[in-house]
């Protein structure tokens, strides 16, 4: 078979569900709902961290989960921090959930706001834990005095007083640097929104309870979206998920066929 | 020089933190916060070194007129050209964040969606049904595929109960497994590079 045709079956089975939803149901995984009940129990006023951690090859996958959990945290009038230890995320985050809160009429400076970039991984995280505010320059994403916003008045280091809980939107590394330098030493109960490549790599410290829960690529934003009853992006894309991976299941059982069946000779690729 | 400048730093680093992490004075003197000070210079500088090598590289192979030419001007050109409208209009301005949205978000997103076409195709031509050992990783897939997404909830509820035991159980015993291994393996590297016995990085 030749790739090209491939290719066609595969834009197919993703643009057709998402002209035309199929509407299957997006059932909860125990990973998703721990977070969800987390967040639902913190008291108002109590401080989450978003930490930004992704670019923008993750933006379908992470995206849709920070929405989801940033919308959350505001409806049940939670104080939210955003911050990145990437460079991109913090700059999507401006973008696409500061308008989030003013849509829900909230405040920024004092129910939320976004401290921007700092490059040095871990060794931020730990300078936070001692002094935010020195650590970050003393300012926000867009230079403006950390000292101008009431959020930042309570908010002098991070430590399990001053912070309920850090959720790491990462689709990289980031997350081991959050449980070594913030989450082990302070307390801070930490969970993450992980893209679906890396999920099997957070596993094992979400069964040790070092991570308290995950969402796992598009399909956590789809359960949290679901969970919080605001179908969203997520949930109109999972019918294309749906039907991709039935597709690639399709063919893997269709190339095995063809390999069975023609003496277990493999077939090159046509261009 | 070269070697033993480098060598003494690596020896004075990790007697710093070996101090203050397991011995209370080093603990309360807190010395890891000056190494965390030059941790963090070193990465700011680390961008320099990257920019100028980058600079030179380029450079030199339009000097020598290779056909790469034009790719090599566009790299150049978006590279100090973008530098310079950041720092004309910092990061929240308006031009800036157009490009950043306009161009990068875009080419970022569509060189991660390639990887779908290219796993369409592999899933075709590479899972073969070779060996017993082939047979199962292909199962384990397809159940994790199928039981990952809505359609799997739909067909039966055995497919998410499949792949929730194989994510949480057995891929969570064999990764705990391999990274227990990569954990001693970098441990035995740091007595060896705080030893001196291992030296490739000092180029001896």
């Amino acid at each position: 078979m030749k790739n090209r045709w491939i290719y066609v079956l595969l834009v197919l089975a993703i643009i057709l569900p998402l002209a035309r939803p199929l509407g299957l149901p997006v059932n909860p995984t125990r990973e998703t709902e721990d977070l969800f009940r987390m967040v639902e129990g913190l008291p108002a006023g109590s401080v989450v961290y978003l930490a930004m951690d992704f670019d923008a090859g993750a933006i379908p996958e992470i995206l849709p989960q920070a929405e989801a959990v940033f919308t959350h945290a505001l409806l049940k009038d939670l104080k939210v921090i955003l911050h990145g230890l990437s460079d991109q995320g913090v700059l999507i985050a401006r973008d696409s959930l500061h308008p989030i809160a003013w849509s829900l009429g909230k405040a920024y400076g004092t129910d939320f706001i976004n401290l921007g970039f700092k490059p040095g991984g871990g060794i931020v995280l730990r300078g936070m834990t001692a002094d935010l505010w020195k650590t970050m320059g003393g300012v926000d994403i867009d230079g403006t005095q950390l000292a101008k916003f009431p959020l930042m008045q309570r908010l002098k280091r991070l430590d399990r007083s001053t912070v309920a809980l850090i959720v790491d939107f990462n689709s990289g590394g980031s997350a081991m640097a959050y449980r070594n330098y913030v989450s082990e030493p302070t307390g801070i109960p930490l969970a993450l929104g992980s893209c679906a490549v890396n999920f099997n790599v957070q596993m094992p410290f979400y069964r040790s309870g070092q991570y308290k829960a995950i969402l796992n690529g598009l399909r956590g934003a789809a359960e949290y979206e679901r969970l919080l009853g605001r179908p969203g992006k997520a949930t109109s894309a999972m019918d294309a998920q749906s039907t991709s991976h039935a597709l690639i299941i399709g063919l893997i059982v269709l190339g095995n066929v063809a390999y069975l069946l023609g003496g277990r000779r493999t077939d090159k690729p046509k261009r | 020089m070269a070697r033993e400048i480098p060598a003494t730093i690596t020896v004075l680093a990790v007697l710093v933190v070996v101090f203050s992490r397991y011995f209370a004075v080093g603990a309360a003197l807190d010395l890891t916060r000056v190494t965390d000070r030059w941790l963090m210079l070193t990465y700011a500088a680390s961008v320099f070194v990257g920019v100028i090598n980058l600079t030179r590289l380029h450079l030199d192979r339009l000097r020598r007129g290779k056909d790469t030419r034009s790719y090599d001007l566009v790299l150049l050109f978006v590279m100090y050209g973008y530098m310079a409208l950041g720092f004309a209009q910092t990061n929240a301005g308006v031009t800036f964040r157009w490009v950043y949205n306009a161009v990068l978000v875009p080419l970022d997103s569509t060189m991660y969606s390639l990887l779908a076409f290219y796993i369409a195709s592999a899933s075709f031509r590479a899972f073969r049904v070779r060996s017993f050992e082939a047979a199962l990783m292909m199962v384990a897939a397809a159940l994790v595929m199928i039981g990952s997404v809505p359609l799997g909830d739909a067909l039966s509820p055995a497919f998410p109960a499949a792949r929730a035991w194989l994510m949480r159980v057995a891929q969570t015993a064999g990764f705990r497994g391999i990274q227990i291994g990569a954990g001693l393996g970098g441990l035995a590297t740091a007595f060896r590079i705080f030893l001196g016995i291992e030296r490739a990085h000092l180029r001896a």
